[in-house]
């Protein structure tokens, strides 16, 4: 501005052609215009603590253009911020934690319910999880760090981004497919880890895989989601394409609602990272079998969490399942496995992991 | 000096220990300074660029950018030196990696420093650009530095960084030998110190004061002063406590000579603090590429060792070999070593903790142990047969009696084996010791060699008696979280004859008023920088008794029938009578009269007696593993780090360091990999995310072994060990697994797809 007013007041003192001028100012207000947005991009970061859902849902609604998003325990959502991974960074941030009342775990009608804002340090050690459901206490004690786990919500967890080290980078290095480029990165790339091995769905070809303790675990669990608007199973809750769940712009996740299992019910989680905390899983099973039904539903193989059907069908109606069955389960769930350049150890540890994950069921 | 130690060898505390943990010590990028402006710089989206154009105007234009730095507002000087690790200019028309600087804004506030970046307009040209070590070494790839990027250098240049090194006569020891076996092993990049150096720069009239962590200031400040075109004198750098650097700041780096472009330019002293991201395109490990020959007898005497490293010097890199010692142990084989550093469009290499012995070790014990099992020579007779001993000549000729001071090999491997139960768990070559199905155990070991105390470094120290008995030493080394002041206090109180609390090392090192130190670094701060605090301690020491005799208001009572400073000895602070102790007088009334000077004690380079021997730390590690052959996890047991720390000054210190190390180490071994994107170079896990430091869950039963050596020529008979100890463990784990399922791997780290591909259970 200062140099603007220079220019202006130097004008008839100095010789400058009108053409030349006018590129100057041009340039001066075209990067005038430029830095204004970049200052709202990071200045205008504004931050709103809702005092009900409602007024949360109402704050999304009117900051809907600048990207408005919820702010939980915030193990995730800083990440973005800080690292500038997206290119559209949110504006506002609408805080939930003022929100009374949105942490509990209870049951009722046959039917677990944990509020959105519970953290996963209160889900690894209540005594109704333990009880009821350990496998969800048992995942929620291996996601990241105590730290990690006193912070993160619940709701926050199954709403986690993709991990994908392409669509994570700095300062959004990457124009990878999730952000409107024309490939995913990992195809060609660096996929030895946390990649898929089931390659992509039909619409949408990222290799990124689901690696939320959570999501997989409460996949297994057929959990409900319970929002401001509707219940949503979370089969149907998370989707392959961004933002990776079906939330609309003004809806909020209020509870999570998990069927009691039946007391038949064994349950087990495993999770192959290469440290014992503060990790995500490369590969994860949640399996769990009673006389009438089983699920396996494997973590860091797909974008979604994936479901091995066939798997079950072979532990189905099993009281004991002997070392062949379940050695066979974990051959058959990797049958359809498509495996990229660096990554098809992972089909050779997840057939282990399966087996393991059966015959440790508890 | 008296036999016994009233300091040294006490588990003292770290001084800094309270005020690091509760928060209260400041680092750089805690200062802060009134009316500062912010730095931040804009970085290469390519590996390999020329900037054809580049158009500061808008950002320029913007209110509160005080300041556009670009290649044309600066000198044309090169920061060149074996000792820099690093060859460029401040700032180029061309970018060797992605992440390179560009350009820099300094700015009223560091956010709108950042914004300000995307203002810049830079029209690049795209070169085509090389990431593989062995591709960038052909005739015909991209050239990065411009001048090849293949680094050698040969005679008349100084011998410590010569890329070829030969003694006995390889093809004879090769005829000799009754076996002989060749390996190739690769090792991969890490990261370096975890943490975002910061600097302040500020120019005051004529003088340049930076402020910033470093392990080489006086260096530092000569080529900061060259680059900039200043004289050296008008350059002063200060150095607070750092976290620990473990060589990532030994080499030479731009920022700091932008931000003093930028505050020469503005006015104003100019803060800059890197960003976890940006950390991350600082410095890392080479990788290195070793092919090793080695021939034996039966009885099981190495007869050659034929040796090739490559390593991967990055953008900047600039060096000819990685500075390793383990070949050392072949010092009575006939021996041929070639090294080559080949800069590739990578983020610059530089030293690390352990510098070349990590990736040497790893390589030259997996193929002893390949040699003994051809040989038939049992482990434990095999490196006790192998190794230095004192009174061994160095390979490099550094003048007369140029000899190894002492080791502890024999004493080391046998305490080690013990510790480890290598007697029941050696079964033989390849062969586990317990198999529980899928799950295989074995153990192994590894030793090497590195430097501890270098003679020929130049250093110096002062020693200062206050007016209330208070001793303060000015040492030039820099405590980079290895315990150098407590352990400096505890010489120098040692050898006065003070109490340990009397006694104070200066935090921040100042290059204006320390004395001169060459460098923290190769593990010789305690050797090195240690022998000065002693010198200057004792010739304190000897002012005092010499005053104590001389001044008028002693009280007669101490002085009667006493001549000779030798009569008197200080303990606890106090001056006593050798012959009745009961005659004593405490220092303060010696030194605290008006008419009193400040005692001040001095060691410099010509004070230090350089001795023939040299100082090396040996070091002896055992590994017990079990590899889950399903899933190709190695879940390390135990580890055994055996150590020749000399006479140890501080064991809490040193077996901090030996913990730390073993971290380091296992790191190395099995996880930690900076991860490159193939098609830009860019490491895909800056921020440490996906980049798997061992966590404290993640660490095996630990034990440290100690020898009972007292070195001959370390001061108090201490040698130091502070890089040692990442050297070995790992090194110990390839040979564990190996003996655990049978199969050579001989890439690191040994992740699960390379143990399964090993086993030949995937196509990997």
């Amino acid at each position: 501005m200062k140099q603007l007013k220079e220019l202006e007041a130097n004008r008839e003192l100095q010789e400058v052609s009108l053409d030349q001028w006018e590129k100057l100012l041009e340039n001066i207000r075209d990067g005038i215009g430029k830095t204004n947005r970049l200052l709202k991009a990071y200045e205008g970061v504004s931050h709103f603590s809702a005092k009900t859902l409602d007024e949360a849902s109402y704050l999304l609604k009117v900051h809907e253009e600048r990207g408005a998003k919820v702010i939980g325990g915030g193990t995730d959502i800083l990440r973005m911020v800080q690292q500038k991974y997206v290119p559209e960074l949110p504006g506002v941030l609408i805080d939930i934690k003022t929100t009374p009342d949105l942490a509990y775990i209870k049951e009722e009608t046959g039917t677990l319910k944990i509020g959105a804002l519970t953290c996963l340090s209160d889900i690894a050690t209540a005594e109704l999880i333990r009880v009821k459901c350990s496998i969800l206490a048992d995942a929620a004690s291996v996601v990241g760090s105590p730290q990690v786990r006193n912070m993160a919500t619940i709701a926050g967890s199954i709403c986690q981004d993709i991990c994908c080290w392409y669509y994570r980078a700095d300062k959004n290095y990457y124009h990878c497919l999730r952000k409107g480029g024309m490939h995913c990165l990992a195809k060609e790339g660096a996929n030895r880890w946390m990649f898929s091995i089931f390659g992509t769905p039909d619409e949408c070809e990222c290799y990124a895989t689901c690696q939320s303790d959570m999501a997989i675990t409460l996949s297994a669990l057929s959990a409900r989601i319970q929002t401001t608007q509707r219940t949503i199973p979370i089969e149907e809750f998370c989707v392959p394409v961004p933002p990776g769940n079906v939330l609309r712009a003004d809806e909020l996740i209020k509870e999570i609602q998990i069927p009691v299992l039946s007391p038949d019910t064994r349950t087990k989680y495993s999770k192959f990272s290469i440290r014992k905390c503060l990790d995500h899983p490369l590969i994860s099973v949640a399996c769990i079998a009673s006389d009438k039904e089983a699920k396996i539903v494997l973590g860091g193989v797909s974008i979604m969490p994936y479901r091995a059907k066939e798997a079950e069908d072979i532990i189905k109606e099993k009281k004991n399942i002997d070392y062949d069955s379940a050695d066979k389960a974990g051959e058959v769930a990797l049958r359809n496995s498509v495996p990229m350049s660096m990554n098809d150890w992972k089909v050779e540890v997840a057939k282990t992991l399966i087996r393991r994950t059966i015959l440790a069921l508890t | 000096m008296r036999e016994e130690m009233a300091v040294v060898g006490k588990g003292i505390p770290l001084r800094e220990a309270y005020p690091k943990v509760t928060g209260t010590l400041k680092y750089v990028s805690d200062y802060s300074m009134l009316g500062a402006s912010w730095m931040k710089i804009l970085r290469s989206p390519y590996p390999h660029a020329k900037i054809i154009n580049i158009d500061t105007s808008k950002a320029t234009a913007l209110l509160g950018v005080r300041a556009v730095l670009t290649y044309k507002d600066v000198l044309s000087r090169e920061a060149t030196g074996p000792s820099l690790n690093w060859k460029g200019k401040i700032l180029e028309d061309r970018v060797r990696f992605v992440g390179d600087e560009v350009a820099a804004i300094a700015a009223d506030t560091a956010e709108l420093a950042e914004s300000a970046l995307d203002l810049i307009e830079v029209e690049y040209e795209e070169l085509p650009a090389v990431f593989d070590v062995e591709e960038a070494m052909k005739q015909d790839a991209p050239d990065v530095r411009g001048a090849g990027n293949n680094v050698v250098r040969t005679p008349p240049e100084p011998g410590q960084f010569l890329s070829h090194l030969e003694w006995g006569d390889i093809n004879k020891g090769l005829e000799e030998a009754e076996a002989i076996v060749e390996n190739e092993v690769k090792t991969q990049s890490v990261y370096t110190g975890i943490f975002p150096p910061a600097c302040i720069a500020e120019w005051n009239a004529d003088k340049l004061t930076i402020t910033m962590a470093h392990q080489y200031p006086f260096d530092m400040q000569e080529s900061t002063a060259h680059v900039l075109d200043i004289p050296e004198n008008r350059v002063r750098l200060i150095i607070p406590m750092m976290p620990g650097s473990f060589g990532m700041l030994l080499s030479f780096h731009r920022f700091w000579c932008i931000a003093a472009y930028l505050s020469k330019i503005t006015g104003k002293p100019v803060i800059y603090k890197m960003g976890l991201e940006e950390y991350g395109v600082y410095k890392r490990r080479d990788s290195d590429i070793m092919r090793v020959k080695m021939g034996g007898k039966k009885d099981g005497t190495v007869t050659a060792l034929d040796y090739i490293n490559l390593h991967d010097n990055g953008g900047y890199g600039f060096k000819s070999t990685t500075y390793q010692e383990t070949r050392l142990n072949f010092v009575k084989a006939n021996v041929r070593y070639d090294a080559c550093g080949v800069s590739t469009n990578k983020i610059s290499t530089g030293c690390v903790r352990g510098v070349g012995d990590v990736p040497e070790a790893t390589s030259l014990n997996q193929t002893m142990a390949m040699l003994a099992e051809k040989l038939g020579v049992d482990p434990l007779i095999f490196w006790k047969k192998n190794h230095i001993k004192a009174g061994d000549p160095r390979y490099l000729d550094l003048g007369p009696g140029s000899t190894v001071s002492s080791e502890a090999y024999d004493e080391l491997i046998d305490k080690g084996a013990k510790a480890i139960g290598w007697e029941k768990k050696w079964k033989g070559w390849g062969k586990p010791y317990e198999v529980t199905g899928p799950r295989k155990k074995g153990v192994g070991l590894s030793f090497s060699v590195h430097s501890s105390g270098l003679p020929f470094l130049a250093t110096s120290a002062i020693v200062k008696i206050y007016h209330d008995g208070t001793a303060q030493v000015l040492a030039g080394s820099i405590d980079l979280g290895t315990g150098c002041k407590t352990t400096f206090a505890q010489i120098c109180a040692e050898v006065l004859g003070f109490r340990y609390e009397d006694v104070y090392v200066i935090k921040d090192v100042d290059t204006e008023t320390v004395p001169y130190t060459i460098m923290t670094g190769a593990s010789t701060s305690l050797h090195v920088e240690g022998s000065a605090v002693k010198v200057a301690s004792l010739d304190a020491r000897r002012q005092l008794l010499e005053m104590a005799l001389t001044v008028p208001w002693i009280p007669s009572t101490l002085k009667k029938g006493i001549e000779k400073p030798e009569e008197l000895d200080i303990k606890d602070s106090m001056i006593y009578v050798k012959a009745e102790p009961s005659r004593c007088v405490a220092i303060k009334e010696v030194v605290d009269h008006i008419f009193a000077p400040i005692v001040i004690g001095v060691a410099h380079r010509h004070d230090i007696k350089v001795p023939g021997p040299l100082a090396y730390s040996t070091q002896v590690g055992f590994a017990d593993v079990e590899v889950d052959t399903e899933t190709g996890r190695v879940n390390v047991l135990k580890l055994v780090s055996g150590h020749d720390a000399g006479r140890i000054i501080n064991p809490e210190i040193v077996e901090n360091q030996i913990y730390g190390g073993m971290l380091m180490s296992l790191g190395y071994g099995l996880s930690e990999e900076i991860a490159f994107d193939p098609l830009t170079g860019n490491p895909l896990n800056p921020a440490l995310t996906n980049y798997w430091i061992p966590t404290s869950m993640d660490m095996p039963e630990m034990e440290v072994i100690f020898s009972d050596n007292i070195d001959p020529v370390g001061p108090l008979g201490a040698k130091g060990i502070g890089e040692c100890t990442n050297v070995i463990p790992q090194a110990a784990i390839v040979n564990a697994v190996y003996n655990a399922i049978g199969v050579k791997i001989s890439q690191l780290p040994i992740t699960p797809d390379k143990v399964l591909k090993a086993l030949g259970k995937i196509k990997g």
